[in-house]
């Protein structure tokens, strides 16, 4: 079962990134919020305030267009300001305020209904739906800092010296965050002896 | 015959984080089924995960509209424009547009300034229509209406007029 889900994955990778002019803002947010949005709700893990930093994230893309000299992909250039705006929301006391009073958490029942297979079995789809959930729940136990280096590394599969630079953090730092992110996840998941 | 020496724990978490720097891992993971499969569940859950948030984000991002209006004011005022500039253009726009809508007004003749041009201002008929405007205007304004304060002044009456004829009985 578990090879036959292997091979299915392998066509899961992710899509060509699309070229689009920066001037183009529409075409820009159809391409990218997906991805944008899925990385900065499932670091902070607030839905709403996802949208909000999202949105932030274009504008703020949009009006330094002039300022991207094309040294990275679109794709890392907007995956740097989101992360940049993660970090700031992070220190604000605003954050840890309404985090506490009214956080929108990600309904993970939500989650794993939202994909519909009709090329896969009801069994396979049950699995992948069980799997996303456990992953999903023990990302909980994360810290902001190594949820979102874990999903830069594995659901955008960016290298760690990507992820180095992206972040403007040492390569070592990001490994060790990298290393007990995965320890964790799998601990949680039964991975582990 | 020699016992295989799988990956450990340490090894597996330092090839799933850069499986380039892990050329003994990579070796090892090449003949032995066991830590491959280890890896592969991993990978599977992962690839669960990611196919299925992205498909849920997907979902919010078609019915979460974006709020369009501080884009639009970009195109409106680009950033190089600063503040004042935009002052001085309405400015000049004012003084350009006043006097030629006072140019244009001087040129035109008094029945089309008041707006009533096409009305023949001496016809029989307007005449009559004017005529019984102003009857009705004249009976409106003198048509006779109780006064409000009279329902307040009839008990004072009545009172000074009873207070008279007492007086007058005493004497």
């Amino acid at each position: 079962m578990q090879l036959a889900i292997s091979q299915a994955a392998l066509h899961l990778t992710a899509e060509p990134e699309a070229t689009c002019s920066l001037d183009e803002i529409d075409a820009l947010v159809r391409t990218y919020r997906p991805r944008l949005l899925r990385f900065v709700s499932f670091s902070i893990g607030d839905a709403d305030l996802a949208e909000s930093i999202v949105q932030d994230c274009f504008l703020k893309a949009y009006n330094a267009r002039d300022s991207f000299r094309g040294d990275c992909s679109v794709s890392t250039w907007l995956f740097g300001i989101a992360n940049n705006l993660i970090r700031d929301h992070l220190r604000t006391k605003k954050f840890h305020f309404w985090r506490k009073v009214r956080a929108t958490a990600i309904d993970v029942s939500e989650m794993a209904h939202s994909l519909a297979g009709h090329d896969r079995s009801p069994e396979t789809m049950l699995l992948q739906r069980e799997m996303a959930v456990q992953v999903t729940q023990s990302l909980e136990s994360l810290s902001v800092n190594q949820r979102r280096i874990f999903l830069l590394r594995f659901s955008e599969d960016m290298s760690p010296q990507e992820i180095a630079t992206l972040i403007d953090m040492p390569l070592n730092t990001v490994k060790t965050h990298l290393r007990r992110a995965l320890t964790n996840v799998r601990a949680q998941m039964g991975q582990t002896k | 015959m020699t016992k295989i020496q799988h990956l450990t724990e340490d090894d597996l978490t330092n090839y799933l984080i850069d499986p380039a720097s892990e050329d003994a891992a990579t070796t090892h993971l090449a003949e032995c089924a066991a830590c491959t499969a280890k890896l592969a569940a991993f990978r599977v859950s992962m690839e669960s995960f990611s196919k299925l948030s992205l498909a849920w984000s997907e979902q919010r991002s078609i019915t979460t509209p974006l709020r369009p209006t501080r884009s639009r004011a970009v195109r409106w005022i680009p950033n190089t424009m600063p503040g004042w500039s935009a002052a001085i253009a309405a400015a000049l726009l004012l003084a350009i547009a006043v006097p030629m809508d006072l140019h244009v007004k001087a040129r035109q003749s008094p029945a089309e300034l008041r707006g009533d041009a096409g009305v023949d201002q001496d016809s029989e008929a307007q005449i009559q229509r004017d005529n019984q405007l102003m009857r009705a205007v004249s009976l409106e304004i003198n048509r006779r209406e109780p006064s409000p304060l009279v329902a307040l002044n009839e008990p004072a009456q009545a009172n000074s007029a009873a207070k008279r004829r007492s007086d007058v009985s005493s004497e």
